[in-house]
């Protein structure tokens, strides 16, 4: 047994460590960066990391990279927050009703929930983007409405479990109403699925908006965003790699965090759940 | 057996339909449909002569009965870009993208799955952590920035292959590895969990007692009772495949379908996308009645109904 426990506590402190100095980059971005990730400076432009006041360089239009990045870690941990309480909030509420309804609002939503899955997220929620328009309200908006349909299957899924142990028949016999029995006893035996879910999904959030950006959907330049960063160092690669290594070094690593810690929370609150 | 299959087509042709509902209904509900449709650069004069050719004078339920007719038929109209048959441009670029997928899923199995037998069966030694690192990175690192490093390196710095393009082996080396990164770090993890699920089993602990060498029994008693997993999984990261195949093609300029959709999306070029959406979510759930099938094949006690 103890020789399972090591790498089960370097999942979980590793994941703390990465997913907190990204909270942190992204809460203290306008304190610990010394510069303006907006202001350009073309006597400065593609300035080598390590040049006299940049630690990352700088971009073609002399831009410090640290503040970018640092800016850019605000960006996607608010995009990845507002999308992971959305669509846990919606998709929640649709998969505890469907679950608990079990009549045709459930078999719809199945069907939708179908639809969806036919078709893959990234690819959804791009299009959804190209159509409601781009910007920061629209990436979140678009990226909530194709990732919804994951809190609502699996919570319907336990909510149907949930739903046939005997306390929940216990309080039924004893007159409780219905959407108290939901509130009370459903709702809270559920509420474990919805936080490892939530926390798995946050980090494919943040990717799938940095991908979104990246193709030229969603946040565009010159707001710092990591995946918008990234597509313009293209264009760069031949001469500053370091455009390309760090906004995705940064991405990879707080995606890294984040998904360690979700994997940690599910083996501690969730073992059973597969997502 | 067959109506089986039958009524899961149904199935097919119906989700189909939906999602071609919803796109059109998305791309008439938000604002006026010509503004979305027109490339960014059109002249005013323009916009009349343009809302008749599409069509946009009649009313929306005559435009949508007209939009189902032709999709039925795989008829999508005319690429507003390049004046050609929007279908017949997404059927041009498949094959690219097929062989771009069928190679990482070839990479994928012929890695993922051996790299998910050993970490399980040498459990706790030196090549499990390794492994176990090395899935958690490839399942962490964005597919679009690990394309921009290997180009860096092998293009760039190297010299050795192409920045992009499609041509000889040398061209498919990196968009390949790309793509089966991330799915190959999924299945060498769930492979790993399955085949120590199944090395617990009693039939395995028979198998050893009868006195099988190792090799039978991972080979024969192991590998195949984990398969049914793997395979769930397989199916279900197959249309992810077809979503990652949008980013990597993009990265390394892969004339293949999922370029082509985002270069529609950018200009607006709708007719492909609808098309494209067509064309994408056939083949996911084709794979998906595939995957079903397979089951039946892997493990005779399932009965397909």
């Amino acid at each position: 047994m103890s020789r399972a426990r090591r790498p089960f506590q370097l999942k979980k402190w590793l994941g703390l460590g990465l997913t907190l100095t990204a909270l942190l980059a992204a809460l203290g971005a306008p304190w610990l960066a010394a510069h303006d990730p907006l202001r350009t400076d073309f006597a400065q432009s593609l300035k080598p990391p390590g040049a006299p006041g940049h630690a990352l360089g700088t971009d073609q239009l002399g831009r410090d990279l640290l503040a970018r990045v640092l800016h850019g870690a605000r960006l996607a941990l608010f995009i990845g927050g507002c999308t992971v309480v959305l669509t846990a909030l919606v998709g929640g509420a649709l998969g505890l009703v469907a679950g608990f309804v079990e009549r045709w609002p459930s078999a719809v939503l199945m069907r939708i929930a179908d639809v969806q899955l036919s078709f893959p997220f990234i690819l959804l929620a791009m299009t959804i983007n190209a159509i409601v328009g781009l910007g920061l309200r629209n990436i979140i908006l678009s990226l909530s409405a194709a990732g919804w349909v994951v809190y609502a299957r699996v919570v319907r899924g336990e909510v149907l479990s949930v739903k046939q142990r005997d306390y929940v028949h216990a309080a039924a016999a004893l007159g409780m109403s219905r959407t108290r029995l939901l509130l009370r006893h459903v709702l809270p035996n559920v509420a474990p699925s919805i936080v490892v879910v939530a926390s798995l999904q946050f980090s494919s959030f943040i990717v799938a908006e940095a991908a979104i950006s990246f193709l030229g959907f969603g946040i565009q330049p010159p707001t710092p965003a990591w995946g918008s960063m990234l597509s313009e160092s293209r264009d760069f690669l031949y001469v500053a790699w370091w455009l390309a290594l760090f906004p995705g070094g940064a991405l990879a690593l707080t995606a890294l965090g984040v998904n360690l810690l979700g994997d940690w929370l599910r083996d501690t609150m969730d073992p059973k759940l597969r997502v | 057996m067959r109506a089986y299959i039958v009524s899961r087509l149904g199935q097919t042709a119906l989700v189909l339909f939906l999602s071609l509902t919803a796109v059109f209904a998305m791309s008439r509900l938000s604002g006026d449909p010509v503004l979305l449709f027109m490339p960014m650069d059109i002249q005013a004069k323009d916009v009349n002569e343009f809302r008749q050719r599409l069509g946009f004078n009649d009313p929306v339920p005559v435009q949508y009965a007209r939009f189902v007719a032709g999709a039925a038929r795989g008829d999508f109209g005319e690429s507003l870009r390049y004046r050609e048959d929007a279908m017949g441009l997404v059927l041009a670029r498949l094959p690219a993208t097929l062989l771009l997928a069928s190679t990482s899923l070839l990479l994928t199995f012929a890695v993922a799955v051996p790299l998910g037998v050993l970490t399980a069966v040498r459990r706790d030694g030196l090549l499990d952590h390794v492994g176990t690192v090395s899935t958690v990175l490839g399942q962490a690192t964005p597919g679009f920035w690990l394309g921009l490093m290997l180009i860096y390196v092998f293009s760039v710095q190297l010299r050795w292959l192409p920045t992009g393009g499609i041509g000889g082996v040398a061209h498919l080396v990196m968009p390949s590895i790309v793509l089966a990164a991330f799915y190959s770090a999924r299945i060498a993890r769930l492979t790993r969990s399955a085949v120590l699920d199944a090395l617990g089993e009693e039939y395995v602990l028979t198998a050893r007692a009868k006195g099988l060498g190792e090799g039978r029994v991972i080979g024969k008693h192991t590998l195949r009772n984990s398969a049914i997993p793997i395979v769930t999984l397989a199916g279900l990261e197959a249309g992810q495949v077809l979503g990652g195949a949008v980013i990597t093609e993009t990265i390394f300029a892969w004339p293949g379908l999922g370029r082509l959709t985002v270069q529609a999306l950018l200009n607006r070029d709708f007719p492909v996308v609808f098309a494209a959406v067509f064309v994408i979510s056939l083949m996911y759930t084709l794979i998906n009645l595939l995957v079903d099938l397979a089951y039946a094949w892997l493990d005779p006690r399932i009965r397909l109904r």
